[in-house]
């Protein structure tokens, strides 16, 4: 069975902020995480390296979240505020305790 | 789950499916080929093989003859070891000495024969593996292929987990209810849940893999960032066998015997095999050999080792031990086997081949799925059409590559020898003949003859195969089974078996299968198209007419806040155009205020036609554009606009993009230009509308 229209928003720009937050703004978190990780916990290297397949099923994870959103631009409000906490975390990080 | 989640995630499974279901196809069903690419190169060159070991080669033998044709002195060399194809694949870095000739300033890779020596260039010794293999990633595309292939893998794994959520409470009961005689859409959407997840675990791997292999670009870029842009140290962390190591000078010394290290290397471990060997700055007082090689894969699934030899050390050293776990190294290897199954010997690739190809039936049903249920009679002729159309062209690509791979099969083996460029030829061949295919089954506009006349296609091409394979090379399966010749015979075989079940497949589909079929039950009569589009244009027409009376003025226009009319809208976006090209110059001028000259080399104080040209082109005639849309709101001057306005928005874009990758600290700069695109895309998308409307 096709999924209900009723449930669906046709609205294009609502259409477009979702795939790109889950597209853009997943990886970019995604990317970020696997930045900060290395940072605090032991065996920096090895989890760095587990990234190449991590770093693809939390960059799934966040493509989907998205769609649970009734207003696409709240993701993208969410997903820059995550970005901006996760940075923070990462520029404190490599300061403290740089990964080289 | 609530019901607006459960719809809108069975939603996105649906188009994220829908999008990528033919490339993945593509991917899936040239991969499952893939498996056997070393196989089907062999097949195709008809000739006996021994299968050397890489110790036996004599490798001092072949690297003197290169020096002599290509200069060696000041390279890094990289070669593969194709135990089974007795071929060995060089690359020959450019020569880091800047003493060096031009003869060595030339990157070369060529295919060397290890017993004749004679090589072969990548395009001689192209085969029909190789192009199902490139063709497995899109290579076919240069530069951007492999990313189109690693994003639909990305979105694969995006369909398989949604797919996993909206199914998860139907999915042991749509098991045990599955029927193969119910109804059509029944038959297919319980095969697709079923089938779907008996693979899922084999589609998770290659979705994860597959998107690894192709984008992990992506995954360096962090990672580029914690090494502060220090690509060497990473890359000597991550694939310590690239390391590069920089050039001092030529050694007085003698070269030493790579013959000798690489016996010594083999002989290290028990089932030790060699792979790949590296030589670091050949002919330097720092040169370097390394040898990679593998254990045998029932004695450990990782059992990857390295040594190396050091002209300033003058000893082996073992810098991985097989038997030792490194996980930085290892895991990286982990993915490798699980995607190209070389581990276990031959029975796991078959057993990867054929689940290969139930994800391709599990994509083929999630289509039918999709097309079936948007055939119904309360739906708009035009609706109905497209969903046919996409169908018919989805059906058409991806069930006439089994004849057209088994055709190709057959071509390759009589072509055999008489092309030199075996890529292009490979090429031409492949495509003209999957287009044709395509073109005809799309217009025949009838999946279930497309189907069929595929299966019967592909069964008597497939059958042909080990005959014609017989006459051209007289490898026929009895002789190529007593000779032990089983890369060649197990090629024959497979086709035997996929033709077999070939014509089963296709004696056992029936007519009465169609008609189950909703095109069947609620048929579209594409003899009468343009007849029943009018009818509903003008049923739509007349709902307008009565929704606009209704209303009795046009609401969009009142209630919408940001509403301008569409030729003022057209105008003010020519005119950002226009003011983003005068900021451009602004800019490019500006830099006279941080002194730096603008003259450009060579002016002689007379502008030249070109820039009259590139001024004319852009600014001037968005300026034109602007000026003719006060006055002018023709047809044909709808259209002129729109496509002129498409060029202007594909420059401003490569304009950007241009700035990024070559100026990318010029943020003022870039923004504009930013600007300019947005607003080039916006005015293509109001002039499509403005083509659209009536008045």
């Amino acid at each position: 069975m096709p999924a209900n229209p009723k449930y669906l928003n046709k609205s294009p720009w609502q259409q477009f902020a979702k795939i790109s937050a889950g597209i853009v703004g997943g990886y970019i978190i995604s990317a970020l995480l696997h930045m900060c990780l290395p940072l605090f916990l032991p065996n920096p290297k090895e989890i760095l390296i587990s990234s190449i397949f991590t770093s693809f099923i939390v960059w799934c994870t966040f493509l989907i979240i998205p769609f649970l959103f009734k207003n696409g631009w709240k993701v993208w409000l969410l997903y820059l505020t995550i970005t901006g906490v996760l940075f923070g975390i990462y520029y404190l990080g490599n300061q403290n305790n740089p990964f080289i | 789950m609530n019901k607006r989640n459960h719809n809108v995630l069975f939603n996105t499974h649906t188009v994220s499916g829908i999008v990528i279901s033919f490339a993945l196809y593509v991917i899936f069903f040239a991969g499952a080929f893939a498996l056997f690419r070393e196989e089907i190169t062999i097949w195709e060159e008809g000739k006996t093989k021994t299968h050397i070991e890489g110790k036996d080669i004599d490798y001092d033998h072949i690297l003197k003859k290169l020096d002599t044709e290509y200069e060696l002195t000041g390279r890094d060399i990289q070669f593969n070891i194709e135990t089974q194809a007795n071929k060995l694949y060089v690359s020959m870095d450019v020569s880091k000495d800047s003493l060096a000739s031009e003869k060595g300033k030339e990157y070369h890779y060529l295919y060397l024969d290890i017993n004749s020596l004679e090589t072969q260039s990548y395009t001689e010794y192209y085969s029909l593996g190789e192009f199902l293999y490139r063709l497995h990633f899109f290579d076919q595309f240069s530069y951007i292929g492999i990313y189109l292939a690693g994003f639909v893998s990305l979105f694969f794994l995006f369909a398989i987990v949604t797919g996993v959520i909206v199914h998860w409470k139907k999915i042991i009961p749509n098991f045990y209810a599955f029927n193969p005689r119910a109804t059509l859409k029944r038959l297919w959407t319980d095969a697709h849940t079923a089938l779907g997840i008996i693979g899922l675990p084999f589609q998770f791997i290659f979705a994860i893999t597959g998107v690894y292999f192709c984008l992990s670009l992506l995954v360096l870029i962090p990672a580029n960032f914690l090494y502060n842009g220090d690509q060497d140290k990473l890359i000597k962390d991550l694939r310590p066998e690239s390391e590069v190591i920089e050039w001092v000078k030529k050694t007085d010394q003698n070269i030493p015997e790579f013959n000798q290290f690489a016996q010594q290397a083999s002989d290290r471990w028990d089932n030790f095999h060699l792979k790949k060997g590296f030589i670091r700055n050949y002919g330097g007082t720092n040169m370097k050999y390394i040898l990679n090689g593998e254990l045998e894969s029932d004695q450990r699934f990782i059992g990857k080792g390295r040594l190396s030899y050091t002209i300033t050390k003058g000893k082996i050293e073992v810098e991985k031990d097989p038997y030792k776990t490194v996980y930085k190294e290892d895991v990286q290897r982990v993915l490798g086997r699980l995607h190209f199954a070389d581990y276990g010997n031959i029975a796991v690739r078959i057993a990867y081949f054929i689940l290969a190809l139930i994800t391709c039936f599990v994509i083929i049903t999630g289509v039918l799925i999709w097309i079936e249920a948007r055939n119904k009679k309360n739906m708009s002729i035009s609706q109905r059409l497209y969903t046919a159309k996409v169908g018919h062209i989805y059906m058409a690509i991806c069930l006439s590559m089994l004849p057209v791979t088994a055709l190709a099969f057959i071509f390759v083996k009589i072509s055999n020898g008489y092309f030199e460029d075996k890529l292009t030829t490979i090429y031409y061949f492949y495509f003209i003949t999957w287009l044709i295919t395509i073109l005809f089954f799309r217009f025949k506009r009838d999946n279930y003859f497309t189907n069929k006349c595929s299966l019967l296609l592909g069964a008597i091409f497939g059958f042909l195969i080990p005959i014609i394979n017989g006459f051209v090379s007289g490898n026929w399966i009895w002789d190529t089974y007593i000779n032990h010749q089983f890369d060649i015979l197990f090629i024959d075989l497979l086709w035997i078996i996929i033709a077999v079940f070939s014509l089963i497949f296709y004696f056992k589909i029936q007519p009465q299968v169609k008609e189950q079929s909703a095109y069947n039950k609620n048929p579209i009569d594409y003899k009468n198209i343009a007849s029943l589009k009018e009818e509903e244009r003008q049923l739509t027409s007349r709902e307008n007419i009565d929704s606009t009376l209704a209303s009795e003025s046009l609401e969009t226009e009142k209630n919408n806040s940001n509403y301008i009319t569409m030729k003022t809208k057209i105008i003010i976006l020519w005119m950002f155009i226009i003011l983003g090209f005068m900021f451009h110059h602004i800019y490019g001028l500006a830099t006279v205020f941080f002194n730096e000259s603008v003259f450009i080399e060579g002016s002689t104080g007379e502008t030249p036609f070109w820039a009259h040209q590139w001024r004319i082109l852009m600014e001037g005639l968005a300026f034109l554009f602007a000026v003719l849309t006060v006055q002018l709101s023709q047809k044909w001057f709808r259209w002129v606009s729109f496509i002129w306005a498409i060029i202007v928005a594909l420059f401003n874009v490569y304009h950007v993009a241009e700035a990024i990758m070559h100026e990318a600290s010029n943020y003022s700069e870039i923004w504009i230009l930013l600007l300019m695109a947005v607003a080039s895309i916006l005015l293509v998308i109001n002039l499509h509308k403005w083509k659209k409307e009536n008045n």
